[in-house]
């Protein structure tokens, strides 16, 4: 896609951020430059690019914990300009996977998965009904009650997992998933990842280095210093990227 | 899971810290509770003593700043006596007098006349009234009596004087229970005041809908009698409230615990303050966190106040109860029995729980400002 070129909108189109930028320390750092993508809705996006391409930027964005300096992004069509409350947009139509899981550690399994309910007028009852089919969707039903530090790095990335999907979100967004696990651990996070989008239909969108969780991904888009170089189906990196494929596998394997 | 079940977990994280700063705030509110309480319960007893007899107003020199220095000719009290909507005047000469055999310091000893309607506001519980003809005869508060270990007939040493026990007495007060009644004229002679009195009390003739603008009248027109020379007699009449309100020993106590109070309450919520921004400080990545997943600032507010108003509660609870067993103590104690009631005022309590809310807010607001306006972004990379 060309550095001015903007995404026509679609109504198929999910969330959609259109020629975004974002600079720092005064415009002199800019972390960002001119993107526009669009996420489809029932899409499985992989972000893929070197440390400090711009991919958290990027994902902060789309996720609304930052604005850009330039554009706009637009969820459902509409500006999130147009949000009063961004927070509420969080909380009602995105589900955020961390790497560091970021569990809270005087919480169980249960409670911590009904964290972002509280942003809901669903009762209390109700919060841990739906909490424990949470965990359970996610194979973690038998751990409920145990406290993050009582869990495997892998069941503590489930239990993230079943959090982000608390309010039923229209997208889920990640970031680097599954950096913090051994590989069986991460495929087991890709499994259920697949599962979701392929049985249950959620829009997920993956920021990653590693090649295995982008090949589990129908859309692949490739970004370094700020820019979108590549974007579409093939798995295969732009031909300048294959010192970062190298390096890429390498650290997915280790 | 309930947001109060949250609130809990967060505080017990650091049950340590948690457990200190809620004693901080107990200690502070077991201050400004014992302290307003003692200085209501002075308040208390000296009203209910004045409304035990009966009086309305009180008439003193104008222009002393202690009651003990007021110093009127006792003649006055026949033409108080002539005056509107008077019902009776009772003459009072009150001074402070100690005990050699025991530990009591200033205990009041009140001269009255014999036929002083304050008697109608006492209730002898043994022995008998003082009588016109009674000279060297002293009538016992229970509580000094009891103190004193001392019975109907039994002599006592009052500056350097005997005076043979009359009677012991239950008075409406602490203050009362805690006192001493002689005949004026021998008080009078006792402190070298001849025909002098330190006030008169008077009880006024109208019906209650009309004694506050017969009270109002009243004070006009003895504040203007003059003497034969045409000189004002300098007298100040003051309803017994107003009285209470202007004694200075009651303002002092008051000033006295309400200062107190402050500093108390103010190291309280500095307290507070410290725990609150490092409890804020130490989760500022679960904050993040919080917020990423779409807790509203609001919500992050709510809870870090939440959390210093229940370490709050938890400190005016401990410091009540510490207040109230320190009342109960120091009413206990001979030396201060007199000064102090065991009972503790709903309103002082009450009080208590406010400050400690107030500290709450003080202590808790900044750090729960601070924590939610944090961006989500900067929140999630602090280590």
């Amino acid at each position: 896609m060309n550095k001015n070129q903007t995404v026509a909108s679609n109504p198929n189109s999910l969330l959609r951020a259109e020629r975004i930028s974002r600079t720092y320390s005064d415009g002199s750092v800019t972390a960002l430059d001119d993107v526009s993508l669009d996420i489809l809705r029932g899409q499985y996006v992989a972000i893929m690019g070197p440390s400090g391409s711009g991919k958290s930027t990027l994902l902060n964005l789309l996720g609304a914990l930052d604005r850009p300096t330039a554009g706009e992004i637009y969820f459902e069509n509409q500006p999130l300009s147009s949000w009063k409350n961004l927070d509420g947009f969080r909380s009602h139509k995105l589900g955020f996977v961390f790497q560091s899981f970021y569990l809270l550690p005087t919480l169980t399994a249960v409670e911590n998965v009904q964290i972002p309910m509280f942003e809901t007028s669903l009762p209390s009852s109700e919060r841990v009904k739906r909490a424990k089919d949470l965990l359970e969707a996610v194979g973690m039903s038998h751990r409920a009650n145990h406290m993050p530090l009582k869990l495997s790095v892998g069941e503590r990335q489930r239990v993230a997992i079943a959090r982000a999907l608390a309010n039923n979100p229209a997208l889920l967004l990640a970031d680097e998933p599954t950096g913090n696990l051994d590989s069986r651990s991460g495929a087991a996070v890709l499994d259920l990842f697949d599962e979701l989008h392929q049985n249950r239909g959620v829009t997920i969108v993956v920021i990653t280095h590693g090649q295995e969780v982008a090949d589990r991904a129908e859309r692949v888009i490739w970004i370094r210093d700020g820019h979108v170089l590549q974007d579409g189906e093939s798995h295969d990196p732009p031909a300048d990227f294959d010192s970062f494929r190298v390096h890429a596998k390498r650290e997915t394997r280790a | 899971m309930r947001f109060g079940s949250f609130i809990i977990k967060n505080l017990l994280r650091r049950r340590f810290r948690s457990m200190l700063t809620a004693l901080g705030v107990a200690i502070a509110i077991a201050a400004v509770v014992a302290l307003l309480g003692l200085a209501s319960g002075l308040r208390r007893s000296a009203a209910e003593r004045f409304e035990s007899r009966g009086i309305d107003l009180v008439v003193l020199r104008a222009g002393i700043a202690q009651r003990l220095n007021s110093s009127l000719n006792q003649a006055i009290g026949g033409r108080l006596a002539q005056l509107k909507h008077v019902k009776g005047v009772a003459a009072c000469l009150t001074d402070m007098v100690s005990f050699d055999e025991t530990s009591y310091i200033g205990v009041p000893v009140h001269g009255w006349p014999a036929d002083s309607f304050a008697y109608s506001s006492i209730h002898v519980t043994d022995g008998r009234q003082l009588r016109e003809t009674d000279s060297g005869k002293v009538m016992l508060g229970a509580r000094l009596a009891r103190d004193l270990g001392k019975k109907v007939g039994q002599t006592l040493q009052i500056e350097g004087s005997s005076f043979e026990v009359a009677a012991v007495y239950e008075g409406a007060s602490m203050f009362d229970n805690s006192s001493a009644i002689v005949p004026l004229a021998d008080l009078q002679r006792l402190m070298d005041r001849p025909e002098q009195v330190t006030e008169f009390q008077i009880a006024v003739t109208s019906a209650a809908e009309q004694r506050k603008a017969a009270i109002e009248e009243m004070c006009h027109e003895i504040e203007s009698l003059r003497g034969a020379n045409g000189k004002l007699l300098g007298l100040a009449a003051l309803p017994t409230e107003e009285f209470i309100n202007k004694n200075t020993e009651i303002k002092l106590t008051d000033a006295m615990a309400w200062m107190t109070s402050a500093i108390a309450l103010m190291i309280g919520s500095v307290g507070m303050l410290n725990t609150m921004v490092m409890s804020v400080l130490e989760r500022t990545q679960e904050i993040g966190i919080l917020r990423a997943i779409g807790w509203r600032q609001g919500r992050i507010v709510w809870m870090v106040l939440c959390e210093a108003f229940l370490l709050s509660l938890i400190g005016a609870i401990m410091g009540v109860v510490f207040a109230i067993a320190l009342t109960q103590s120091l009413a206990s104690f001979s030396p201060l029995q007199s000064y102090v009631r065991s009972d503790m005022s709903p309103l002082i309590i009450t009080s208590g729980f406010a400050m400690a809310a107030l500290v709450a807010l003080v202590g808790g607001a900044y750090p729960a400002i601070r924590g939610a306006r944090l961006p989500p972004t900067e929140a999630l990379r602090y280590e």
